[in-house]
């Protein structure tokens, strides 16, 4: 597992050593800003971008920003673990169709090496138009947009050049593995992934985390929407967690099926208002926003919030499985509202304050105390 | 020894076609018609040894037999102090009747600034547009386009900024402007004495289209110029769809494959290599860029708008004659809101939209003819007050002076426990009871 620090990607949409991702989105939506996280916080040894027809501004940052930062892993500067491949959107066309495959062949290097690299491609729809730029002028007959006919292959040999590979036995080491993360940011026209560079990623990648205009507008960080986006590695990455915490999977699944459920119900209370739902439906929806809220959101300029490391992602999770778990049940539709809407709010404060420190703890039983009063009551009502 | 070519082979569009082995691409010739006047041409394409050139004005009265003569060098650009002030056409040749423009020679379309030269940008451009001040920061080195539509009055709000801001220079690109608008821009550096800082590029409608596409390049290789000085120049572009449509027509007449809606697959690469001019450079002067993109039919997902918004910092939506402050966006106010501005800066913008976006709704309520609560008139007040008093575009304060009012208008609707937010600066900027 890759783990990166951010909840939604580690729990939801887990990412693998060796795999493949894109990260479709409209303009604004944050898909640079996401990139950056990955480059600086993913547990790996080594971080290639690709700066591939994108803003001059951006490059500037990485350079200003990242010999100051420090790699948790090393404690070397997090520009000793950075290689930058430079084609702004002003530079050469051609050689932004050559900026990929320099940057695959720098990452395989390390990979030769024993390393693991990530690979961030930043963007590919801009590799793509250079191809078809090229190709135009070459007077090729165009597919689909325009695009060259070979499009979908050539996407599809740079995504599998991913990969674990096993190195050769070396006289007095033990055998080594390098692997390869390869992350593609792909900015489709118009923000609609009903077009040729989307389609040709999706065939071929093992993740795919798409950003929604509607969550960045919401303000709602990182705004990758759960309900469309999908990984193959969840099985990979459940097993090996399950034995941290029992029913790891299971209960990803379920906060899945949460969400969808959820989304549907505040769709059905736009139309028929909040008196019209009933109260099992109500709990439905305000448990998501929990998880919603509480865990799946992060805010990348807090000092502590920015990066979650896994074993606090566990604690957390467990907290929610029991909020999933639990058997709420309220006398009315306001009262419901308020406990979620304060556990919502603890859950948020708790997740500002530095991992296992006094306060931390103190509010993480505050948090279990008060779940535990009000499952308990609502179980002797039953009775 | 110059070489005279006395064959024109073919005419089509502003392109002609002369037999010649000895030409660079982008090299200028001399067009000299029978008729005694002689035109300008740039070298656009090789094929074999047929090299087809681009006439910087109308091809009507080329006849075949002209002679066309190479110049050994490619377009440029005369720079000088004495530029401030002057209005020029796309090719650098004056139109206001005053002398020729006597200077250094720059090159025009040089490449942009590499990324190592540059640094962060720091700090913020002043407009006393509260919408732009407050809510989307410009800052300096930020490329932005204002989204609008026909008909909207982008162009008094470019001059607006022009008159208003503190930069240098501020030169002007126009592109496909009807003579209303060109003398308009005219009036304005007039009455606001903002002249003698100003440089127009203008391309009016019945200019030979190839101006139009040299007009951006002619303003940034000035604007570079001044930048380098240790200037900070703003430059303003209007209408950038008047350029790409330009390119698009160019691009067909040379048989291009169109990629998206007739636009040529180099559309995303022409509008960057624009863009990317702007810069901060370290150690030495900046260059603003603020342009106007119309959207066809209002349509953003048309190819033009599409790919600025993923060229710009942002954005800037100009609906019905106001800035929308829902999808604009300024991609660099984390550096300098809170930071350079007022500490509540942030915090306030941010409450005075989620209750702007909230009143939405409670319209909304309202016009399904929804029973309203008391707290729905409170927003309805309050969205009807934010729109007189922050949305108007002839509100013209300084940064200051909207936060305060903001604040004020906050009091005015709500309580001060309702609008959630830090204590610390409701405490100190809360207007106290009269």
């Amino acid at each position: 597992m890759m783990d990166t620090g951010l909840r939604i990607i580690d729990t939801q949409f887990p990412l693998v050593k060796g795999g493949t991702f894109c990260s479709p989105g409209p303009f604004g939506a944050g898909k640079t800003v996401l990139q950056h996280h990955l480059s600086k916080y993913s547990s790996v040894d080594i971080v290639v971008i690709v700066a591939c027809g994108e803003r001059a501004g951006e490059v500037v940052e990485v350079l200003e920003t990242f010999p100051e930062l420090i790699d948790q892993k090393t404690g070397l500067s997090l520009m000793e673990r950075t290689v930058m491949i430079c084609n702004t959107s002003s530079m050469p066309v051609a050689a932004r169709e050559a900026s990929v495959y320099m940057g695959t062949s720098i990452a395989e290097y390390y990979r030769q090496m024993g390393l693991d690299v990530l690979l961030l491609a930043d963007s590919t729809s801009r590799w793509a138009q250079a191809m078809r730029e090229m190709s135009g002028r070459l007077e090729e007959i165009p597919g689909e947009e325009a695009f060259p006919a070979y499009l979908a292959s050539r996407i599809a040999a740079f995504y599998e050049r991913a990969g674990v590979i096993e190195l050769k036995e070396t006289a007095g080491e033990k055998k080594k593995t390098g692997s390869l993360v390869i992350g593609g940011t792909v900015s489709p026209a118009g923000g609609n992934f009903e077009e040729p560079v989307t389609q040709a990623t999706l065939s071929v990648v093992g993740a795919f985390l798409a950003l929604s205009r509607e969550r960045s507008d919401a303000r709602r960080y990182p705004a990758i929407d759960p309900l469309i986006s999908w990984t193959k590695y969840q099985e990979v990455v459940g097993s090996s967690l399950e034995k941290k915490l029992p029913q790891w999977t299971h209960f990803v699944q379920m906060a899945k099926s949460m969400l969808v459920a959820g989304d549907e119900i505040a769709k059905r209370m736009e139309v028929v208002g909040e008196e019209g739902i009933s109260m099992q439906d109500i709990i439905t929806y305000l448990k998501s926003e929990v998880y919603e809220i509480g865990y799946l959101q992060q805010n990348a300029f807090d000092k502590e919030d920015a990066f979650c490391p896994l074993p606090r992602q566990i604690d957390l999770f467990a907290l929610m499985q029991k909020i999933f778990s639990g058997d709420f049940s309220f006398k009315s539709h306001d009262d419901a509202r308020v406990f979620f809407l304060d556990l919502q709010n603890r859950i948020k404060n708790l997740n500002y304050l530095p991992y296992q420190s006094e306060k931390y703890t103190k509010a993480l039983e505050a948090i279990q105390a008060i779940l535990k009063e009000h499952l308990e009551q609502c179980l002797e009502a039953h009775v | 020894m110059k070489q005279l070519y006395d064959r024109i082979l073919a005419i089509r569009g502003s392109l002609i076609t002369i037999r010649t082995k000895k030409a660079g691409l982008g090299e200028l010739a001399l067009v000299e018609k029978a008729n005694g006047t002689s035109t300008l041409a740039s070298v656009v394409r090789f094929d074999e040894d047929l090299a087809s050139l681009q006439v910087f004005e109308s091809t009507r009265g080329i006849s075949t037999g002209d002679q066309v003569s190479f110049l050994g060098k490619s377009m440029t650009a005369s720079f000088s102090g004495k530029l401030l002030g002057r209005r020029l056409s796309g090719k650098g040749d004056p139109i206001d009747d005053g002398p020729a423009i006597v200077g250094e020679e720059v090159e025009v379309g040089r490449p942009s600034f590499n990324p190592i030269n540059r640094t962060v940008p720091k700090s913020q451009v002043r407009t006393n547009i509260p919408m732009i001040d407050v809510f989307n920061c410009l800052v300096k080195s930020q490329k932005i386009p204002i989204f609008s539509t026909a008909g909207e009055p982008y162009n008094e709000l470019l001059m607006r900024i022009a008159n208003q801001t503190d930069a240098d220079v501020v030169i002007i690109g126009g592109m496909g402007l009807r003579f209303d608008d060109y003398q308009a821009f005219i009036d304005n550096a007039d009455t606001s004495g903002s002249m003698q800082k100003t440089v127009m590029f203008i391309h009016k409608a019945t200019d030979p289209l190839v101006e139009c596409l040299l007009v951006p390049d002619m303003a940034l290789a000035v604007a570079e110029n001044f930048a380098r000085e240790g200037k900070d120049v703003l430059v303003l572009l209007t209408d950038m769809s008047a350029f790409a449509d330009a390119i698009k027509e160019i691009a067909i007449t040379m048989d291009q494959i169109p990629s998206n809606r007739g636009y040529p697959g180099s559309l995303y690469s022409d509008l960057a290599s624009r863009y990317e001019k702007a810069v901060e450079m370290s150690g030495s002067g900046s260059i603003t860029l603020l342009s106007v993109t119309t959207m066809p039919g209002g349509d953003v997902t048309h190819p033009i708008p599409d790919n600025t918004g993923y060229i710009t910092e942002g954005q800037f939506y100009l609906e019905g004659g106001r800035i929308n402050p829902f999808g604009s966006l300024s991609r660099l106010k984390q550096q300098v809101i809170g930071k350079v501005t007022r500490e509540d800066h942030n915090d306030l913008a941010n409450t005075m939209i989620r209750l702007y976006a909230d009143s939405k709704k409670a319209n909304e309520r309202k016009s399904m003819g929804f029973k309203l609560s008391k707290w729905d008139q409170k927003l309805l007040r309050f969205s009807g007050l934010f729109e007189e008093n922050m949305m108007n575009l002839r509100v013209n304060i300084s940064v200051e002076e909207a936060l305060n009012l903001g604040w004020q208008l906050l009091s005015d609707c709500f309580l001060v426990s309702e609008i959630g937010m830090k204590k610390a600066f409701t405490d100190k900027y809360w207007p106290k009871e009269k």
